[in-house]
């Protein structure tokens, strides 16, 4: 059987098709990654002993809660199941401050090698661990990337995303294929596929913070602070979709903290703003821009060619 | 390119060529006149090719030939600080993690802006590049949009496709090797 090379949908919508609850002028999506996984075997126990991780999981983790709060935003929590196991009361106490937790992973791996029955031995491991925890089944899915991969856009295996739609989740956390939420196709002759969220690396505090750790980097939260005034900007001026991801263990700490609280501040001050969790924002995009409306597949134009690359 | 290389095989880089010219008649009703890949000067000008865009010998377009003195071409200076890809990408052209060094649009803004005010003093010529996957996001569409815009305040900017750069070369300062 050939593979389809179409994962997702291939076109967005125009910014005057887009339309938000209430009026809105422009969606506002936070996702919190709670992984501490330093490499692609995810989680190890090593991991959650660093001061890092301990600033992370206690005060990092408080502070941000507080500017959320201060500004009154929601969040959508990417946890790994071993950490949802490990910290249950700090997830509860998530749920209660009305934050949405999805699910990172069994404990942040990089599943793109393990084989089908691996996989999905995991992904329902995962979820039951998320289940108990929480009272509720998570929606949302997440394999956001680490700090250390080699490329920035997170790691899926050719059978996660089938997996995820087997196994009843309501989204994928992060895709690279639009700035809106967007259908991911599995299986383009049956048209099947799972809503997707959008995700861009240079909206992720980890590749500007003390990154990369040996090398070239060092510490560039001007640029992540420029970058999220940018797309606000100009996602706000078009009505579409922000959004940014943040790690406690990265921008709990002073400097970086001041300037998410100085960057929240500049974004509450502009009205009609949505800011929904994954959920939410999947359940509204699902109803309004269904896939039996909205996801438009044209064949395939693809053709082999000898010499040529397929 | 077809593929974005060139084939080291003469019969197959012949054939991609080929392709590729087929290709973008086919979809655009034009044959294609200019390249930013490494094909071989003679086959460019085989397939009609008048101009190719590689490297930053000048400031300003040239002429360029291959090493038997023929097959000359016009060529539109390209460099990296006029491309957005380096700036923006994560793991650009294979660097490895510890390598990455992606900015904001501002900081790039104002490289180009550097760019143009230095050229427009000279008289001179700016061919920036930039990639849809990049630089169509939407904090960077904005930084185009201004710094065009920036650009159209002041008096004689000139804003033509490289064809029209290289038609203009090869009327008003053609080569003698240019036939």
């Amino acid at each position: 059987m050939e593979r389809t090379l179409h994962d997702s949908d291939e076109k967005s919508l125009a910014d005057d098709d887009i339309r938000w609850p209430q009026g809105a002028r422009c969606c506002v999506g936070i996702t919190v990654d709670l992984s501490v996984a330093a490499g692609p075997d995810g989680i190890r126990a090593a991991d959650l002993k660093t001061p890092e991780a301990e600033f992370g999981a206690n005060q990092g983790l408080a502070a941000l809660l507080s500017i959320l709060k201060r500004h009154d935003l929601s969040a959508t929590f990417a946890v790994p199941a071993v950490l949802a196991h490990i910290y249950a009361d700090q997830i509860r106490g998530l749920v209660a401050k009305g934050h949405e937790i999805a699910a990172h992973g069994f404990k942040h791996e990089d599943v793109s090698a393990l084989d089908r029955a691996d996989e999905h031995q995991r992904i329902t491991r995962a979820t039951e661990i998320l289940t108990e925890v929480t009272g509720r089944r998570p929606q949302g899915w997440f394999s956001l990337p680490r700090q250390g991969d080699p490329f920035a856009g997170g790691t899926i295996s050719p059978n996660t995303m089938d997996l995820l739609i087997e196994a009843g989740y309501a989204y994928m956390g992060n895709g690279l294929a639009d700035d809106i939420p967007h259908y991911w196709v599995t299986d383009f002759a049956n048209r099947r596929a799972i809503l997707t969220l959008p995700y861009y690396y240079h909206f992720d505090d980890q590749f500007f913070l003390m990154f990369p750790r040996k090398g070239t980097g060092l510490e560039h939260p001007d640029a992540l602070f420029k970058n999220w005034k940018a797309e606000f900007d100009a996602q706000y001026k078009r009505g579409r979709h922000f959004h940014m991801t943040l790690h406690p263990h990265h921008i709990g700490w002073c400097n970086r903290l001041q300037l998410l609280d100085d960057f929240l501040s500049y974004l509450r001050g502009f009205p009609a703003l949505w800011n929904p969790t994954g959920a939410e924002c999947a359940g509204y995009w699902l109803e309004t821009y269904p896939a039996s409306a909205y996801l438009r597949l044209e064949p395939s134009i693809w053709q082999d060619y000898p010499g040529s690359l397929s | 390119m077809w593929e974005h290389r060139v084939p080291k095989e003469p019969a197959l880089e012949e054939d991609h060529l080929a392709k590729t010219v087929a290709a973008i008649e086919k979809i655009s009703g034009r044959r294609p006149v200019g390249t930013r890949s490494g094909h071989s000067a003679f086959l460019l000008r085989k397939y009609g090719y008048i101009y190719r865009s590689e490297g930053s010998a000048d400031q300003l377009p040239h002429y360029v030939v291959d090493e038997g003195g023929d097959n000359c071409l016009v060529h539109l200076p390209f460099h990296y600080v006029i491309d957005d890809a380096m700036f923006f990408s994560f793991a650009w052209l294979g660097s490895e993690n510890a390598a990455q060094r992606i900015t904001d649009p501002e900081h790039v803004f104002d490289i180009w802006w550097a760019a143009f005010r230095q050229q427009y003093r000279e008289g001179g010529y700016l061919n920036i590049c930039m990639h849809p996957f990049v630089s169509g996001r939407a904090l960077r569409v904005a930084m185009v949009d201004r710094l065009i815009t920036r650009m159209k305040t002041l008096p004689g900017v000139w804003f033509p496709s490289c064809e029209e750069v290289a038609r203009w070369c090869l009327e008003k300062f053609p080569s003698p090797r240019a036939a």
